[in-house]
């Protein structure tokens, strides 16, 4: 009796997580690809037309706007983001800084503010005249309190891309940082024994011990600044900005789908999406080379 | 000379952080006119309250904010219970189809939110769950990497702990809720404050599907309002340090197992 | 209370390995008995079968009679104490202790009352209130068996409870398992791989290799009549000499041939073997403990072997010598250290028939009387 029941639990434990992901999670997943073959009216009406959608989306001029948007995001992003905070990360793990707790803390803070309540922070921040922004850089420059950081198209990815600064910086850094702490002290004091200097031991000590979470934490960065949406969505004001300047993906998406109506274009796009980011990641991989000897 | 420079940088830094921050708390207490007169802090005289009641006049604040406390804890309650029972079976038990379940499971994590946009509303349609507290909750019981969460860290709960308890008279459920999840404290806070901060924070998909005022979460109702009171700046702030709050106390209670419970995995690899 | 009998059991785990081989082993109500052997032999598999935390691949386990293959551990009775000690962590001492009657559905009352007379009986009334973290490893290990006995349990089942302690502590925790099994008398079974563990404290002590029991005897008896050469070596410390001779009839009664020396055995054997007279002509294997060797001078004619001292260890008032026969057989001998040896020297010792074993070329003893 005692072995039976201990053979049938774990079927009954994962039951309520296994059956809502069938139907909320692996349907949905089979619907999507099917319902990207249809041209749709809301859920109700439906039109098969096989792979016209992804076809219309590689001739649609919107679309690139929103992939070139996009990646734009994405580059300038992780460009900025992962050294910045691998860089904070590498002096806060310096043995003889005090209060790192703290540090980690304020640096982590924006964070917790989430993506939609910063984005209506930062539509004050970034407004003319009476926001921070420009105020501060009035102060401290000069410049004009008239910049329409919102308004001027070639403005728009600039200031997206600082408020995904300001906001995600600290939280890579707090995955940096762990990473870190757990390279072995003692690696360094062999690699001092063995004459490397500073540079050698980033290199050779360093790197190669936080490579993992480096190459989670870049996939991932990426994977998410594909996916943006709240942030310029919000920003602009629920618009895709001036001359479409932060419409992305998800926008695209958002809007053919949900303003438009056609689900089964929104799940082409979807797919698009993902076969961009699984694109992107794979070459991250390779890149980086893992995925071989690790595991 | 060396740490000095560090902590400058440091502080540099730091400020670049809490500026905006102090910066919305301030504009939280300050006065519409006073918004173009004193772009950072206006004198503390000049602080007013004004901003709070005037927000709750112009909108069914505290409505949203009990929609979202409902949504977010329905949704994290669900998912604890759900991932955490999971998590526990594929962590302690050997069965047949383990390997397959958390192979498709891993594979499913890799598929991009918004594929999933379209047929999750045709199937929230189906179910008449539009415009219903119950279509932002439903769809988001399963949290794959919550699972993958509670697994890494039950693995770690010794196997002889689980034998002691089957010996001190616990059924399977039983070694479950009175050690093993006592046990997984950390883990537990940690997970409760990723699945709430990701609920409170959710946009996209409760503004496909919200319809009616009265139901909508902090995020939806905050992002309209700001449509149709362009100029109340003092109000908005103030609605929006609000709505950052139960998060802020949330993480001050529960930081430790947070930082812990973020890294765990990713770490390790 | 409690009798406790494997009938033919065998346990197959799903990989195929076979970890226990017909066993067959009965165990007496009140009896502190003892698995020992060397690791991977199988006494966890078999207690664990016993506490039902592990299958029963064939053949039936009894407790007082009745048929257990099937009950859940809870149903059995049964308390056991893990090698880790396995406590809650989240629980004080006394949600400990209290565990298992709490899952059992005893009054709260009740509960408290019995918890309290077993921490004032295993003396952890004071620390009652902490938490496992903050205790010593022998602390623990008396939470432990708190928490085990608490229950009235019909048998008590401990896997090597001591192997996380020290030295000292283990020999102190050893005394207070064992008077504390005799106080309360519930049936006992201990698991080690420490034979001087097993041989202090059990009342009889079960002896695996592989997977097979090789003989369950009390401690004099195994010490005195091992059944095999296994149990021979395995118990004793240093190991039993076994040296391969010929066994021949010869002067009065046998003679053997060791190392190309003949020792006269005469009659020396005849009060422990049924029938010495019949090994005659047998290739055997001799045991020879090394606290058996006597000192040359005092052994009789024709009792002696000769060899070259090796190595020797001095252990306060004795030393270990290290010999190697003329064949070079090396035979460990344990002396009184007044005469100190040294390597390289070459000596004479006594040997005393009557303390000889003896064993076929099978392994297994000539028939004890
Ligand atoms: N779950 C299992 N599946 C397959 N083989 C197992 C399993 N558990 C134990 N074994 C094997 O069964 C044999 C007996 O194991 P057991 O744990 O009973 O040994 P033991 O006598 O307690 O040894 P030790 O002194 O090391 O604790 C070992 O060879 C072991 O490798
Ligand atoms: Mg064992």
């Amino acid at each position: 009796m005692q072995m039976r029941n201990a053979r049938t639990a774990p079927y009954l434990f994962l039951a309520p997580f296994v059956i809502s992901f069938l139907i909320f999670g692996a349907y949905p997943i089979v619907r999507s690809m099917i319902l990207s073959l249809y041209i749709t009216s809301g859920p109700e009406a439906q039109h098969f037309v096989g792979l016209d959608n992804y076809l219309y989306l590689l001739r649609d001029p919107d679309f690139w706007t929103a992939f070139s948007n996009t990646a734009t995001f994405a580059a300038g992003s992780v460009a900025l983001q992962l050294p910045l905070s691998l860089g904070l990360a590498i002096l806060l793990n310096r043995p003889d800084v005090r209060g790192r707790d703290v540090f980690r803390f304020i640096f982590f803070s924006p964070n917790l503010m989430g993506l939609v309540f910063s984005a209506l922070l930062f539509m004050l921040i970034l407004a003319p005249r009476f926001g921070l922004l420009n105020a501060s850089l009035h102060a401290l420059f000069g410049l004009p309190l008239t910049t329409r950081w919102l308004s001027t198209p070639e403005l728009v990815m600039p200031a997206l891309i600082m408020v995904a600064l300001w906001l995600y910086t600290g939280f890579n850094m707090v995955y940096f940082l762990a990473a870190l702490q757990s390279v072995d002290g003692e690696l360094y004091e062999a690699a001092t024994i063995d004459g490397a200097g500073r540079w050698s031991q980033f290199w050779h000590v360093t790197l190669p011990g936080i490579k993992p979470v480096l190459i989670f934490v870049v996939v991932l960065s990426t994977i998410g600044s594909f996916q943006l949406f709240e942030l310029a969505f919000l920003l602009l004001g629920n618009s895709s900005g001036p001359d479409q300047a932060g419409l992305t993906i998800v926008m695209y998406l958002y809007q053919n789908g949900f303003l438009g109506g056609d689900l089964g274009y929104a799940a082409a796009i979807g797919w698009t999406l993902a076969g961009m980011v699984l694109i992107l990641s794979l070459i991250q991989l390779r890149i980086t080379g893992t995925g071989k000897e690790d595991r | 000379m060396r740490r000095a420079i560090v902590y400058s940088l440091l502080v540099v830094f730091s400020i670049g952080c809490l500026v905006p921050i102090v910066w919305l708390v301030v504009s939280a207490f300050k006065a519409n006119a006073d918004f173009q007169a004193y772009a950072f802090v206006p004198p503390v005289d000049r602080l007013t309250m004004a901003n709070f009641p005037s927000l709750f006049k112009q909108m069914p604040f505290l409505r949203f904010m009990v929609n979202s406390f409902f949504v977010a804890g329905a949704t994290v309650i669900v998912q604890l219970f759900f991932s955490s029972l999971g998590g526990f079976a594929l962590a302690k038990y050997e069965f047949a189809g383990k390997k397959a379940i958390m192979g498709v499971m891993l594979a499913t994590m890799m598929i991009p939110g918004p594929v999933l946009l379209a047929p999750m509303y045709e199937l929230i349609y189906h179910l008449r769950l539009i415009d219903s507290h119950l279509g932002l909750i439903v769809p988001g019981m399963v949290n794959v990497f919550g699972m993958f969460l509670f697994r890494q860290s039950m693995l770690s709960v010794p196997d002889e702990m689980l034998q002691a308890a089957r010996m001190d008279g616990c059924n399977e459920f039983q070694i479950f809720w009175h050690v093993v999840m006592p046990v997984s404290r950390p883990i537990v806070g940690a997970f409760c404050l990723i699945a709430f901060m990701g609920t409170w924070n959710s946009f996209l998909w409760p503004q496909i599907i919200l319809q009616s005022s009265d139901r909508f979460t902090l995020p939806i109702g905050l992002n309209q309002m700001v449509g149709v009171y362009e100029a109340d700046y003092g109000a908005m702030m103030a609605g929006t340090l609000l709505a950052v709050l139960p998060v802020v106390m949330l993480f001050f209670l529960l930081q430790k197992e947070f930082i812990a419970g973020l890294t765990k995995g990713a770490v390790k690899g | 209370m409690a009798d406790i009998a494997f009938r033919g059991v065998n346990k197959i785990y799903p990989n195929g390995f076979q970890a226990v081989h017909n066993l067959d082993l009965a165990i007496k109500d009140g009896e502190f008995l003892v698995m020992v052997g060397p690791s991977g032999c199988g006494k966890s598999t078999t207690l664990r079968m016993l506490a039902g935390l592990e299958a029963i691949s064939s053949g039936d386990l009894l407790i007082d009679g009745k048929r257990v293959n099937d009950l859940h551990p809870r149903t059995r009775n049964i308390a056991m104490v893990f090698q880790s000690y396995a406590l809650y962590p989240h629980k004080t001492v006394q949600g400990n202790i209290e565990f298992p009657l709490r899952m059992a559905k005893v009054p709260a009352a009740e509960v408290k009352a019995r918890a309290l007379k077993v921490a004032r009986m295993l003396e952890l009334e004071p620390l009652l209130q902490r938490k496992p973290g903050l205790l010593s490893g022998g602390q623990r290990q008396r939470v432990a068996m708190a928490r085990a006995l608490v229950r009235d349990p019909v048998a008590f089942l401990m896997d090597e409870p001591l192997s996380n302690l020290d030295a000292k502590l283990r020999v102190q925790m050893r005394a207070e398992i064992a008077a504390l099994q005799r106080r309360t008398g519930t049936t006992t079974v201990y698991v080690t791989h420490d034979q001087v563990e097993a041989m202090t404290m059990g009342d009889r002590v079960a002896v695996f290799k592989d997977g097979h029991l090789q003989q369950a005897d009390t401690p004099q008896q195994l010490f005195e009549r091992p059944l095999n050469t296994f149990v021979g070596s395995f118990i004793g410390s240093p190991s039993m000499n076994l040296i391969t001779s010929r066994i021949e009839p010869g002067g009065d009664g046998l003679t053997l041939t060791l190392a190309g020396e003949r020792i006269a055995l005469g009659r020396g054997l005849e009060a422990r073997f049924e029938d010495p007279g019949g090994a005659a002509g047998l290739v055997a294997q001799v045991g020879l403990r090394p606290e058996d060797v006597v000192d040359p001078h005092l052994a009789g004619e024709g009792q002696r072997l000769h060899g070259r001292v090796v190595l020797t260890e001095l252990l306060g008032r004795e030393q270990m010598v290290y010999l190697d026969l003329h064949d070079s057989t090396r035979v460990v001998a344990r002396l009184h250290a007044d005469h100190r040896l040294h390597a390289g020297e070459e000596v004479a010792i006594g040997i005393d028939p009557a303390r000889l074993y003896l064993f076929r070329a099978d392994g297994n003893a000539l028939s004890y009387r």
